[in-house]
């Protein structure tokens, strides 16, 4: 996937931050396309809860707090609630996560595309990476 | 002291509209003058978090099968509370 491929708004849920905490090659690609590129990148809050809860899981409370803090400070992605109705209404008609309905809610509501880490056979058995699943206009599940 | 800048029609409409947000999050009244000091104080504190940010990267690294199993296990409960739910009735 190149960079410019990638539209310039973008929804993103909590597999791509987890992503770059990661730090595997596909970091590189969240840090130069995603995080600090030129896009307006959202993000929904539940996803937030989710970094936050992750990192508070394996590195602790304080650092979890310092990186929620960091990236509401860093304004490299904008953090975005109240999206409770049309996830409600994508939850109804699909049989997809509530994680998913919120991404795919969100870039619906921006008008963005939408980015989500979706991982293959191989990283299921600690061998893979996973790859990053990007599409320009969201219609339905990305999983 | 006091000094004159020159700026666009468009650069003074964004900065009314900056002042107007601004004094409704304060509730008071607020200049030109602090409206552009807020605008610089914010862009340092987002350069130094988009600093501190990078720090963050890989910090996982070492936790990848942990990263993994925490977030199923967290789909899993979501799941489970939903099946919960639908055999209340």
């Amino acid at each position: 996937m190149k960079c410019s491929e990638l539209p310039s708004r973008l929804a993103i849920d909590s597999s791509v931050v987890l992503t770059y905490l990661l730090g595997e090659s596909l970091a590189d690609l969240v840090e130069e396309c995603i995080l600090f590129s030129d896009r307006e990148v959202y993000l929904p809050s539940t996803a937030l809860a989710e970094i936050y809860y992750v990192t508070c899981r394996l590195k602790g409370r304080e650092v979890a707090r310092r990186l929620v803090r960091t990236l509401k400070d860093s304004e490299t992605v904008e953090i975005v609630s109240g999206l409770d109705e049309v996830v409600g209404e994508l939850k109804c008609d699909r049989a997809i996560s509530l994680a998913d309905c919120y991404v795919i809610a969100l870039a619906r509501t921006m008008g963005a595309g939408g980015c989500v880490r979706q991982e293959g056979e191989g990283a299921r058995q600690g061998d893979g990476e996973g790859v990053l699943q990007c599409k320009s206009a969201v219609f339905g599940g990305f999983r | 002291m006091s000094t004159t800048i020159q700026v666009s029609r468009r650069t003074k409409r964004e900065l009314v509209k900056f002042v107007s947000e601004l004094q409704l999050k304060l509730g008071r009244r607020v200049s030109f003058d602090e409206a552009i000091l807020t605008l610089l104080r914010e862009r340092k504190r987002s350069y130094s978090a988009r600093r501190e940010l990078r720090t963050f990267k890989g910090i996982l690294s070492r936790e990848k099968d942990e990263v993994r199993r925490v977030m199923e296990e967290l789909r899993r409960e979501e799941e489970r509370r939903l099946e919960m739910l639908g055999t209340t009735e």
